[in-house]
């Protein structure tokens, strides 16, 4: 079932055309990664669906409704949360305090304390540091926190920008367990990755976009080695 | 004949309709351009800070107080001709300016403005409470009784025409273009070499001694100063007023806000304190739908600058 | 030195209200990086509806805060709607001389409307005082304003702890971006910020007309005052402001009794000028 479509997006940023024509869509249960180089527009690409930017044209539809002209804040409302990339916890909140903020909206408040319970058990390490100000945190546990907070906002669909950034090999593999165990719980997942080989190993589909238009789509298994360079590289 | 052979004729044309005023106008006539000249000078300088240099200041009455004082206390404890103690008042505030940029250009963005506030306040109450100029009850300017207000006029003119060309040049040099590319990104600017710190520095110390003198005429026409008035935040009030609806950042801006400005007071003179708060209603109106002012949105609609900065 | 005790009890407890005058700059200045000008002007406005409010009823002082603080709510959402969402995204300046015409308009209304005189909120609690072991006097008035300080600030720290309105200005305060990505409306809670600190205006107008006289214009000052409260203490600290305002009640009043009453304000203004200087964060500040 397609929870989220992207059709024939166009969007400007700083002056400059940073995407072309860009159709997309995920599944639930499905994840869907997007691949491709520093400033092949993926970033722009997340800020848009999230609703920090507003495309030039085309569309964007989250169960069937078009949210392309809504503010980040009700595009939460809906179920897509964005994990944005770098963290961006908040450091003078603790630990405690930022997963609760993620169950800001009135749906996510009525469930908090089992999404608590749920995000406790994903990430003991959140527990014992429930007291702790956001700041004092490791990267890797400032990453757990943005994914538990993320979750406390109950999404249907979960985009996750970059979370294996400046982090060490045995973190990485803990947060894709995680990033499965999500999408077994029945939520959609985007992963946009700069580490080719294991988000290409985790997706179920992945677009690769080169200097804002997709170069490649469809589902990883099928990839060679040189359709999958010559997609992000261009060689 | 080109744009800019008009530009001049205009220019001079205006200057001498001016330069003869007092002979073919009313002597109403020459006190109303007499305080329009001085309002344009004290907006230049308050819009060379502000609309160029963004230092938005809340302060600039410190400098008006000073030279008010200035004058007062030279010419008549110290009997220093009169004229000499307006220029002197100008190097007075020069020397301030210096003083208080220690601490204040320490100062960013609101602190800026608040602190340059605080300093003019401070120098109120001291003033307030200093025996030597007679406390808040305020001084008389004796010396300037005698003076015929053609003079006090053709002081004015000078100051007036000498700031804006000031600004003009100065905007037009190697200063202003740095000024401008601190004003468009300041970081950036910082990195090709443009010593942030003296252009506003500058700018600085240049409104406090324009300001100092401007206020050195304005109070000989006024003749009696006191310390609540002369460093009174009310004075911001009015150059903020001319230099929003002139258009901030432009150089005839405060030239058009001072013309408004005084007719708008001579109209409301009678309606005390109600034209404070028209002035704020129409302030607030002006930031909301045309931003960049009279001149400003002129500018923009015909794509002509009257006194063009950039190079051509 | 006995002699100092008095202006620093009393300067001391005189911070507690200067507190109060000063969370709610430091609110919307860590939210939304504006200082209103026309702070001091709403609480000067709080003390003469107050005035009003007496004269309507023959009410003690104390209860009008039940119906000035309503008003001063409703009249800064309504700037905060009509005025300031406005100019959001164009930039400090703008948000600055905007709030600047509103605290001209707003003194000059009183002004108008109020005539020039000095007025105060008569209350018994003014002339009484406290006797304290023969040593020294505490106007009772002075006690009054300390305790509702703690209150106040008591109770702003409960709700920036524990309610989601409070978490939601912090993390707005934090980053604003992330803030929006769970879920935050950036104007509503600016709006709500806004609110609280137009609620802490009033009763800080409110207890200065039963402390001191105003006027019109004493609405400078008190923004003054308030400035140099978040300066002092730091930005986005509820015990830096609390810290701040000790240090400047304290200074005022020392100060006032060192170099003379007439220049009361000016020591105030001095430590300001210093800290500004010194470092412009503020003592326990972050930012």
């Amino acid at each position: 079932m397609v929870i989220l479509e992207v059709k024939n997006l166009n969007v400007y940023y700083g002056g400059f055309k940073a995407l072309w024509d860009i159709t997309l869509s995920v599944e639930r249960d499905q994840i869907v990664s997007i691949l491709g180089s520093n400033g092949a527009g993926k970033s722009t690409l997340l800020k848009t669906i999230s609703g920090l930017l507003k495309p030039g044209s085309g569309s964007i539809l989250f169960h069937g409704e078009r949210i392309d002209h809504l503010g980040p804040h009700d595009i939460v409302k809906l179920g897509l949360t964005l994990v944005p990339e770098g963290r961006k916890i908040f450091s003078n909140l603790t630990v405690l305090e930022n997963l609760m903020i993620g169950s800001y909206t009135p749906t996510a408040r009525k469930s908090r304390e089992g999404q608590l319970e749920n995000v406790f058990e994903l990430f003991p390490r959140l527990q014992e540091r429930k007291n702790q100000l956001g700041s004092t945190l490791s990267g890797g546990e400032q990453q757990m926190l943005a994914i538990g907070r993320a979750l406390m906002s109950q999404p249907k669909l979960i985009i996750f920008d970059e979370i294996s950034l400046g982090l060490g090999p045995i973190m990485v593999k803990h947060l894709y367990q995680t990033v499965n165990r999500i999408k077994q719980k029945g939520m959609g997942v985007v992963l946009v990755e700069q580490d080719v080989k294991r988000s290409l190993k985790t997706a179920d589909f992945a677009y690769i976009l080169q200097e804002g238009k997709i170069s490649l789509k469809g589902r990883p298994k099928d990839f060679t080695e040189e359709e999958v360079k010559k997609a992000y590289f261009g060689l | 004949m080109s744009s800019n052979r008009i530009r001049i004729l205009l220019v001079v044309l205006f200057l001498i309709a001016l330069g003869t005023l007092p002979f073919w106008a009313s002597r109403y006539m020459v006190v109303i351009f007499l305080l329009m000249c001085l309002h344009t000078a004290l907006a230049s300088m308050w819009n060379l800070l502000a609309g160029y240099s963004g230092l938005i200041s809340l302060g600039q009455q410190m400098f008006i107080g000073i030279g008010g004082y200035s004058l007062a206390v030279l010419s008549m404890y110290h009997g220093i001709p009169i004229f000499l103690s307006v220029l002197l008042g100008g190097v007075i505030s020069l020397f301030l300016a210096v003083i208080i940029s220690v601490p204040v250009f320490r100062m960013k963005g609101v602190y800026f403005a608040i602190g340059t506030w605080i300093i003019a306040e401070a120098l109120g109450i001291c003033f307030s409470n200093w025996g030597y100029v007679r406390y808040g009850m305020g001084l008389f300017i004796q010396p300037a009784y005698k003076l015929p207000i053609s003079t006090i006029y053709y002081a004015a003119l000078v100051i007036c025409v000498g700031s804006v060309f000031i600004t003009y040049l100065l905007l037009r040099s190697n200063l202003g273009l740095a000024l401008m590319a601190i004003r468009d990104d300041d970081v950036a600017s910082e990195a090709i070499g443009v010593n942030i710190f003296r252009c506003k520095f500058t700018c600085f110390l240049l409104s406090a001694f324009i300001t100092g003198v401007t206020a050195g005429v304005l109070y000989l026409n006024t003749i009696f100063i006191q310390p609540f008035e002369a460093f009174g935040i009310g004075w911001t009030v009015k150059l903020l007023f001319i230099v929003i609806i002139g258009g901030l950042g432009t150089v005839v801006g405060p030239i058009v806000g001072s013309a408004v400005f005084v007719m708008l007071q001579q109209y409301l003179s009678e309606y005390v304190g109600f034209n404070l708060i028209l002035l704020g209603i129409i302030t607030i109106l002006v930031i909301f739908f045309t931003p960049k002012g009279i001149v400003g949105t002129f500018q923009e609609k015909l794509g002509f600058e009257i006194l063009p900065i950039r190079r051509q | 030195m006995l002699t100092s005790l008095e202006p620093l009890i009393n300067g001391l407890l005189l911070g507690g209200l200067y507190a109060v005058i000063g969370i709610g700059l430091s609110l919307v200045f860590g939210i939304m990086r504006q200082v209103n000008l026309a702070h001091g002007e709403l609480m000067i406005l709080a003390s003469y509806l107050s005035l009003v409010f007496l004269q309507l009823f023959a009410i003690h002082p104390m209860m009008t805060f039940l119906f000035v603080i309503p008003v001063i709510f409703i009249l800064g959402y309504l700037i905060q709607t009509f005025l300031f969402n406005r100019v959001l995204e164009k930039g400090m300046e703008s948000y600055l001389m905007i709030s600047f015409g509103l605290s001209i308009i707003l003194q000059n209304l009183m002004l108008l409307i109020f005539t020039p005189d000095a007025r105060t909120l008569q209350t018994s609690l003014a002339i009484k005082s406290l006797n304290v072991l023969d040593l020294f006097n505490v106007p009772v008035i002075l006690l009054v304003d300390f305790l509702t300080g703690i209150i106040v600030l008591g109770l702003l720290h409960f709700i920036m702890k524990k309610t989601y309105l409070g978490w939601a200005i912090r993390a707005a305060t934090d980053d604003l971006t992330a803030a929006r990505l769970v879920g935050i409306n950036p104007r509503k809670v600016y709006a709500l910020a806004m609110g609280i600190a137009v609620i802490t205006a009033a009763i800080s107008g409110v207890l200065v007309g039963m402390t001191f006289t105003f006027y019109p214009h004493s609405g400078t000052q008190y923004l003054i005052i308030a400035f140099g409260v978040v300066i002092i203490g730091g930005l986005g600290s509820l015990p830096g402001t609390f810290l701040g305002g000790l240090i400047l009640g304290v200074s005022q009043l020392l100060g006032g009794r060192i170099i003379g009453p007439g220049l009361q304000l000016l020591s105030g203004y001095i430590i300001l000028l210093i800290v500004l200087t010194i470092k412009p964060q503020g003592i326990l500040g972050r930012r």
